[in-house]
């Protein structure tokens, strides 16, 4: 199989000057290999400080976040000054690139190295043991129903898991820790590609990719977009040819074989990779008889991808449209009132429920990052058309006007989850836009290159600043936690006993993070009212065992109602039994007689206690 | 002949990793099981045709795409399995190799570049980057440990299965150990009494089977040195 071919005729090269060597005395090559090694060891340092800080947060000391940052510039600087300013040849930049998104990831690793900790960590958890426990596809996740019928990330952990033994978390962390390693090397590769061998704009289109609020820790959380996305750039890059030229038939096959992987995934990022798809072969198919141009027309890879995810919705997955129709209707409605009512629904950086707010300049920084990109993008664009690039070099930079379309629903609070989760798809285009820009005017200018670094370590800086909620960036002391916001140890341990001593596939109604260790870890069907229609707050909330809590427990047929006492101490505001409940609950504060008066009823029997928590047999369902 | 050397290296590495990850356990078959998935994504390499380090990217995430395909096409067949996995693995790491020697006979041969000080310079911040980084994920994952794998507290449990009742009790890791004294009580009359229960760090005791009659508030209290430390049902029913 042939794939893109590197280091081009240096005629061929449409928009990078020749290297100039800038150390008198110094070969070339040396200073190539102790560049590298530099901005490996800086990597190295930046990924111990974020450890020492993410202990120091565990432990409750003070400190953490000043080391949060200097781990994170630490890894960032190093690596932009080697791909963006220094002499480097591509191999060593291509390196440097790999390092630069591995550390990134293991800030993420860092984080947790011991357990799963993000919410659709929980979720896939599920999945893969489900899967591993019958060695059946499409497992029943109660967590969130759609990812099911996704099992690309599952059959790859357990094919992991069984190979080696190592548990599904160890699996979990290998699988999108190289990943990762491939998002990075193909966006790196593509880009170099698309701009006919210019390293240092693959260089950069790497660091302000990674600058994307998703990338530190959203994307490196086991997810399957976590590894739907990398396969999805590997496919493109499959078929990217410098001068649009076509692509060999080994080459279409891989990027075929990879595209029915990603469908079979992630459903929106199939979607993504069909769109880029089709738009390629439209654009291409215009440009060629416009412009008589003999441009690659990916026609094959595009109707299979299209019609292999559309397939795929209606034969296997019918539910994602369920999954994902509600939250672009609410996202479109919202937005709709934004422009006809200019009514805003959400904050900027607001921090609902949260003990520490961000820094001030860190909101400065993300709202500075954002000038710059919204100034980049228009200044690329224009530039864009007039320069000898195949098409879908020009298709991904357009598609960063995706991003700026999306933007005012950041001033939504429905649309917020939409523009932020887009943002790892609209950062292709806007790095393919900044990389342009850095190559074509960069280059000529010493100045002008240290600019375009202080312009990407703002973008970076930016992107980081909003990429976790501030109070969550580090990780959490388990000992002050509250146990209703995050997943304890405690959880962890009834969730263990629950499967080992009452099996799995009981019906649970119990709190939101309570239930995603039972989901998960217990592998019991916990009840939402998003996965399952069932109202858990109207079991919870009244202060005696009424006629409505009766008739919840039998709609949603409750076995077991684990009650976390900590909810009684979360702030209003908060949901505190499930993300839908109705914001009348959420407003007013919860009385203890509300849990109590599970203890008191005969409908219930105590089984389980540990800590704060305890688990209450349903003793009839149908009620006395 | 030196195109096949390689190729034969993979093959041997393949049919022993398989073999050892279906018969062995613990770190060797996590060696074997590693070696055989790079033994996979080192063929697709070979059959790259690029400069090795150009082919690792692609390599690598070519690896991924088969075990994705491969495992649905297992699951749907219903052969998920160890065997049947490594199986499929190595199969495709010994076809993949061998059709890379077969084009590359046919075709034009690639030639690594030369390794020459910056390649080792480079090279030694690799490893450095490996050691620090594999030190500092130790000392993450120490730290964690120390912090979440902790429960707060004793878990005390007594369940109903039929006529009978399964009462035990575990004490977290993390904790020192704890010298017990559990009581079953039944509408306030003591039905059962275990005395000097011993419980480590991270162990569960479970005493055997209560057949209680019919009727009657059961509490189970857990005891330490005369001091109620855990009781189900939390308050008395009143």
């Amino acid at each position: 199989m042939t794939v893109p071919k590197a280091a081009p005729p240096a005629a061929s090269r449409v928009l990078v000057p020749a290297p100039v060597s800038r150390w008198p005395g110094w070969r070339p090559a040396r200073a190539t290999g102790l560049a590298v090694a530099l901005a490996f060891v800086a990597d190295s340092a930046g990924v111990a400080a974020l450890a020492a800080a993410d202990a120091r947060s565990r432990a409750g000391a003070s400190g953490g976040y000043p080391l949060f940052w200097a781990g994170i510039a630490l890894i960032l600087v190093p690596s932009a000054w080697v791909l963006l300013l220094s002499q480097e040849g591509r191999q060593g930049r291509l390196a440097v690139a790999l390092g630069f998104g591995l550390s990134l990831y293991l800030a993420k690793v860092v984080y947790e190295p011991t357990a799963f900790t993000f919410h659709d960590e929980f979720a896939h958890y599920r999945n893969a043991s489900n899967l591993l426990a019958s060695g059946q596809l499409f497992g029943y996740n109660p967590l969130i129903r759609a990812t099911g019928y996704y099992p690309g990330l599952a059959v790859a952990t357990d094919a992991i898991t069984r190979l080696t033994g190592l548990p599904v978390y160890a699996s979990g962390l290998l699988l999108i820790g190289c990943a990762r390693l491939a998002l990075v090397g193909s966006l790196f590769l593509l880009t170099d590609e698309v701009f006919a061998g210019s390293p240092r704009a693959a260089g950069t289109a790497v660091v302000v990719y990674a600058a994307n609020p998703n990338f530190l820790y959203f994307d490196a959380q086991y997810s399957y977009e976590s590894l739907a996305l990398p396969l999805a750039v590997l496919a493109v890059y499959f078929l990217a040819r410098r001068a649009g030229s076509k692509p060999t038939i080994l080459a279409t096959a891989a990027c075929l074989a990879t595209a029915l992987a990603v469908v079979a995934t992630h459903h929106v990022t199939a979607w993504f990779l069909a769109i880029i798809l089709l738009a390629w072969a439209g654009a291409a198919w215009l440009r060629r008889h416009q412009e008589r141009a003999p441009e690659f027309l990916p026609v094959l890879p595009a109707a299979v991808t299209a019609s292999a995810a559309l397939a795929w919705v209606l034969a296997v997955a019918p539910i994602t449209v369920a999954y994902i129709a509600p939250v672009l209707t609410r996202a479109l409605q919202q937005g709709l009132q934004l422009i006809i009512s200019r009514r805003m629904s959400r904050a900027l950086f607001a921090n609902t429920g949260q003990a520490a707010t961000a820094p001030r300049w860190e909101d400065l920084a993300a709202i500075a990052a954002t000038l710059v990109i919204l100034a980049v993008i228009p200044v690329a664009l224009v530039r864009l058309r007039r320069a000898g690039l195949p098409v879908v070099a020009k298709l991904l930079a357009t598609s960063s006007l995706a991003w700026v379309a999306l933007l005012p629903l950041r001033f939504t609070a429905a649309g917020q989850e939409t523009a932020n989760r887009s943002s790892e798809f609209a950062y292709l285009g806007i790095a393919i836009c900044f990389a342009f820009l850095v190559e074509s005017l960069a280059g000529s200018s010493r100045w002008r290159r240290w600019l375009a670094l202080g312009a990407v370590a703002l973008v970076f800086t930016g992107g980081v600043a909003v990429s976790w909620n501030y109070a969550q960036r580090l990780a959490p002391d388990y000992q002050l936690v509250n146990g209703s916001a995050t997943v304890t140890p405690d959880d962890r341990a009834l969730a263990q006993w629950m499967l080992a001593t009452l099996g799995s596939g009981h019906r649970v109604a119990t709190d939101s993070q309570t239930g995603l260790a039972l989901g998960s870890l217990g592998r019991q069907n916990v009840q939402t009212w998003a996965e399952d229609g069932a109202r858990v707050w109207l079991i919870f909330y009244p202060r005696t065992v009424t006629s409505q809590v009766r008739a919840e427990l039998r709609h949603s047929q409750v076995q077991y109602v684990v009650v976390q006492a900590d909810v009684l101490g979360l702030p209003e505001g908060v949901a505190r039994f499930d993300d839908s409940e109705p914001a009348q609950y959420d407003d007013s504060p919860l009385p203890a007689a509300s849990l109590a008066k599970f203890g008191r009823s005969p409908l219930f029997r105590e089984i389980y206690t540990i800590g704060s928590l305890r688990v209450y047999q349903v003793s009839s369902p149908e009620g006395p | 002949m030196p195109n096949r050397r390689i190729p034969a290296v993979c093959s041997g590495v393949t049919i022993a990793s398989v073999v050892v990850s279906c018969v062995t356990a613990g770190p060797l078959r996590l060696i074997a099981g590693l070696s055989l998935l790079a033994a996979l994504a080192w063929a697709v390499s070979l059959l790259l045709r690029r400069p090795r380090f150009d082919a690792i990217v692609p390599a690598g995430g070519l690896t991924l795409v088969f075990l994705v395909l491969a495992g649905l096409g297992l699951a749907t067949v219903h052969i998920l399995s160890v065997a049947a996995t490594a199986l499929a693995v190595g199969a495709a790491a010994l076809m993949t190799a061998w059709a890379a020697a077969r084009f590359r006979r046919a075709g034009r041969p690639t030639r690594a570049a030369r390794r020459g000080a910056h390649g080792y310079l480079a090279i030694a911040g690799v490893l450095l980057f490996a050691i620090i980084a594999t030190v500092a994920v130790r000392y993450a994952a120490a730290s964690a440990t120390a912090d979440s794998s902790q429960a707060s507290s004793l878990a005390l449990w007594a369940y109903p299965v039929g006529n009978q009742l399964h009462v035990g009790a575990q004490q977290p890791d993390g904790h020192g150990a704890l010298s017990l004294r559990i009581v079953v009580t039944q509408a306030g009359v003591t039905a059962a009494t275990w005395n000097n229960i011993h419980l480590e760090p991270g162990r569960s005791w479970d005493a055997p089977a209560l057949t209680l009659p019919r009727g009657g508030q059961v509490q189970v209290v857990a005891l330490h040195a005369g001091t109620v430390v855990a009781s189900l049902p939390t308050r008395p029913s009143q």
